[in-house]
């Protein structure tokens, strides 16, 4: 009959449309765990690099990567929070929200290279910053703004109105209801958002490399105004020597100590997600 | 009002006027850097040759060069994905799922430069073999990488938009003698179309402001292919431009605001794509994870 | 919502019993380790409404759920026994299941109208399986709707969308529906748990209307609804058939003392 002929047609499609998927991801996968292990030892972690990174390891990249969003997630911390506050408790008009709401999240439709060519013109060229880890920060910190906002305000607007209305009843101000209130019970979700927005912004190179980082010579910063060594700006420059074994070899020993950091942040995000979920929050 | 809170008020909106700001702040130092290129060159920035010593900024090659990786990445990514989606949501058992899931959020969260790195030593040396190439870095590689890269968000957008269609259309469907493709075909993946359509319109605008991976295969040759169609050839895109070139180029130069204009054009297609992706989510908050 | 042109034609009264149209013989069913039904042997007569009563978790939307074999894709299901229905055993390997559901239509709890237009909803079922023109739709909306009395509420609103109608109005609809594919047995999960009074009584009334055409098999929990509607009355407790039989006989004289506390006190002290 034609119509189970058609229903097996359309199950046998998608089933393959399955295996294709899973083909190509799990090959992914593979490749970058067979590749990365291999080259990855103690000596691989714990050493500068040389030779524009065909040599020597990559611990001052790990650094610089970990510097870069330790202070990314210092500047966007507070703005996100104060942000999702202020669509939370105080915004009520309805049309206010949704402009807030577009320019917040439209930032999150911004390609990274974008990010970094502002941070070219404004930051290095127009302040006369120069190549600065800092700058490179802040600009991580605008791309995962919209995340940790989002996060935040959920976290925030989902704490039922009885919680608000028992402490303004009490005689607290709004301020405290908000601090005493709601910040520690929607923390944790934005937490959640700042370890996602993390896992994203510490393998991104497009924002860093025009205005942060620097392939040579460069060890730990000494100043906010230098240059630093990242992860996915190292191995963007041992990519495009790829002919040199030893150079790919170290690009995929990279790759895979990026990997490792984004699952990390990944999780940590999941984590929190379920340790710190608190009354009323879903 | 106590201190405290002036000092609560003073906080909450100053953040979110930064917040808010920002992206316009973006726009207008684009704006403005390019506006050199505009008053200079004009509508002959819409021409086809690039070509800095002669003072010609004809930024077409790079739009096709978007276009083209756009089509073939999302021409094969969506009909793929968009199926495999509706395996793993409606066909797969359930027992399954979470490992799936948990491997396709793995997978959306790679960095793009480690694609990057996979499309110069796997995939060029493969479509260079494949098809008798002088070199494997086409825009052809280009699209074929950003397919396998946009993917893993594909599947996983799709799937949750098929989850979320409540159990009780799936059951009125079955309960009325339907084979399961026609319950999918007819009652779920119309109320589950709109949430498809809008993680398509997701993956168009990541797709086109994807620079690492395409940057690394693309070939950086600032032409249109001589065949129209032949993407088996070296290209640029918006992105590849910008990401490879921009570092060099003079600040201030009228090269250098060319550039930035090719920048303003990207961002102003991908706000837009966005802009649309957002109305066609019911929730468009939850998804913005990634 | 009026109900001046219901038409009471049917009278609720004494009827002799019938044939039984759908057989359940020893039929057991397992969610994984729980045994939810216990040896199911019923008869379930052609064109009475025969009701299905008993306490909450006692099977009863798992019975009728396995009539339409609805509950096949379950996590952990499995069963034992045989489901006749004109002297097929339907529960067999090769059985076709979408053709099963065309013989033995289902109405749910909660009244599901996919979000299309009225008219779109009444043809959902068939309007796949052939071409029809312009005017047989018509046609078959036209009736169906009648047929549940809905034609007059919404016979100027058929391109509206059907999630605009009442709820009353959506039940009807998914009865209409479930009509227009022409099953011989109609199975109803409590159809009116999520209704208010007066739309409950309109249901209630087409049930006695449709008996004369189709089987009708409902689930409740409200002993008063069974009271006024059922032919056949099935007392069920702990996912076993306590007693069976006409509603005159389970009322005023049941053979077990379960059924009487049942149905007069509401009460149910199974284990």
């Amino acid at each position: 009959m034609s119509r189970e002929l058609a229903n097996g047609i359309f199950s046998a499609v998608t089933w393959i449309a399955m295996g294709l998927c899973g083909l190509i991801l799990i090959f992914l996968l593979a490749v970058m765990i067979w590749n990365g292990i291999r080259a990855v030892d103690f000596e691989f972690l714990f050493t500068a690099s040389r030779n524009f990174g065909a040599g020597g390891g990559i611990f001052y990249q790990m650094i610089g990567s970990l510097l870069l969003i330790l202070f990314a997630a210092l500047i966007c911390f507070p703005l996100a929070l104060g942000t999702a506050i202020f669509k939370s408790e105080y915004l009520k008009s309805a049309r206010v929200q949704r402009l807030c709401a577009v320019l917040v999240y439209g930032l999150n439709g911004v390609p990274s290279v974008i990010f970094g060519i502002f941070g070219l013109v404004f930051f290095v060229n127009v302040l006369g910053t120069g190549i600065s880890w800092f700058v490179g920060s802040i600009i991580l910190a605008m791309m995962i703004l919209p995340t940790v906002v989002l996060a935040t305000y959920h976290s925030i607007n989902s704490i039922p109105e009885i919680y608000r209305e028992s402490a303004l009843a009490l005689g607290l101000n709004k301020w405290q209801v908000i601090a005493k209130v709601l910040l520690p019970q929607g923390i944790g979700g934005a937490i959640t958002g700042l370890f996602l927005g993390l896992a994203r912004a510490v393998g991104e190179t497009a924002p860093i490399m025009f205005i942060a980082t620097a392939f040579t010579g460069v060890e730990i910063p000494g100043s906010f105004f230098e240059p630093v060594t990242a992860l996915p700006t190292h191995i963007l420059a041992l990519a495009q020597q790829a002919i040199n074994e030893q150079a790919l070899q170290n690009a995929w020993g990279a790759s895979f100590v990026l990997i490792c950091l984004v699952t990390v942040f990944s999780a940590l995000g999941l984590w929190s997600r379920k340790k710190l979920k608190t009354v009323g929050l879903r | 009002m106590s201190v405290s809170s002036k000092f609560g008020r003073v906080y909450v909106v100053g953040s979110t006027f930064i917040s808010a700001t920002l992206i316009l702040v973006i726009i207008l130092f684009l704006a403005i850097n390019s506006w050199e290129a505009i008053r200079q060159s004009g509508l002959r920035l819409f021409t086809l040759e690039w070509n800095p010593s002669k003072e010609k900024f004809g930024i077409l090659p790079m739009i096709y060069g978007s276009a083209a990786i756009t089509i073939i990445s999302l021409g094969i990514a969506l009909p793929l994905g968009i199926s495999a989606a509706i395996c793993t949501s409606e066909i797969l058992p359930s027992r399954f799922r979470l490992y799936v899931k948990s491997l396709l959020e793995l997978l959306a969260g790679i960095p793009s430069i480690i694609y990057g790195l996979i499309g110069i030593v796997f995939l060029s040396i493969w479509v260079e073999r494949a098809f008798d190439l002088q070199s494997g870095r086409t825009i052809f590689t280009g699209g074929l990488l950003l397919a396998v890269m946009v993917l893993p968000t594909i599947v996983t957008l799709s799937d949750d938009a098929l989850h979320n269609v409540p159990q009780k259309y799936r059951e009125a469907a079955k309960s009325l003698g339907f084979y399961r493709y026609e319950v999918i075909k007819n009652a779920v993946l119309p109320i589950a179309k709109t949430d498809i359509i809008g993680a398509a319109l997701l993956a168009l605008g990541r797709v086109l402001g994807e620079t690492m991976a395409v940057m690394l295969v693309i070939g950086g040759i600032d032409r249109i292919p001589g065949s129209f169609f032949n993407v088996l050839v070296p290209g640029q895109t918006m992105t590849s431009k910008l990401g490879r070139e921009i570092a060099e180029t003079a600040f201030g130069s009228l090269h250098f605001s060319a550039m930035i204009f090719i920048g303003l054009i990207l961002l102003v297609f991908v706000l837009l794509i966005t802009m649309i992706a957002l109305t066609f989510f019911y929730n468009p908050e939850h998804r913005l994870y990634e | 919502m009026t109900h001046s042109t219901r038409l009471r034609i049917v009278q609720p009264g004494i009827l002799p019993e019938a044939a039984p149209a759908v057989n359940l013989e020893d039929f057991h069913v397992w969610f994984g380790e729980a045994h939810i039904l216990r040896g199911i042997d019923v008869g379930l007569q052609e064109y009475r409404i025969n009701c299905i009563v008993g306490p909450s978790g006692s099977g009863k939307s798992t019975l009728i759920r396995s009539i339409n074999r609805m509950n096949d894709e379950a996590a952990d299901y499995s069963f034992k026994g045989a489901i006749y229905v004109n002297g097929e055993n339907i529960l067999d390997k090769s059985v076709n299941v979408a053709r099963l559901r065309t013989v033995i239509g289902m109405v749910f709890q909660k009244p599901c109208v996919f979000p299309k237009s009225v008219s779109e909803n009444v043809l959902f079922g068939i309007q796949h399986l052939k071409k029809l023109s312009r005017q047989e739709k018509l046609q078959i909306v036209e009736d169906h709707l009648k047929s549940t009395y809905l034609w007059k509420e919404v016979s100027h609103r058929l391109h509206d969308n059907a999630v605009s109608l009442s709820i009353g109005q959506q039940q009807r609809l998914c009865i209409a529906r479930a009509l227009a594919v022409k099953p011989k047995v109609i199975l109803l999960d409590e159809p009116t748990s999520s209704l208010d009074p007066v739309s409950t009584r309109a249901i209630e009334d087409l049930m006695l209307e449709l008996k004369q055409k189709y089987t009708i098999v409902f689930v409740t929990h409200n002993i008063q609804q069974a009271q006024r509607v059922a032919d056949h009355l099935i007392f069920m407790c702990n996912g076993r058939i306590i007693e069976q039989g006409t509603k005159q006989k389970l009322f005023s004289t049941p053979e077990k003392d379960q059924t009487r506390k049942y149905l007069n006190e509401e009460y149910c002290d199974c284990e």
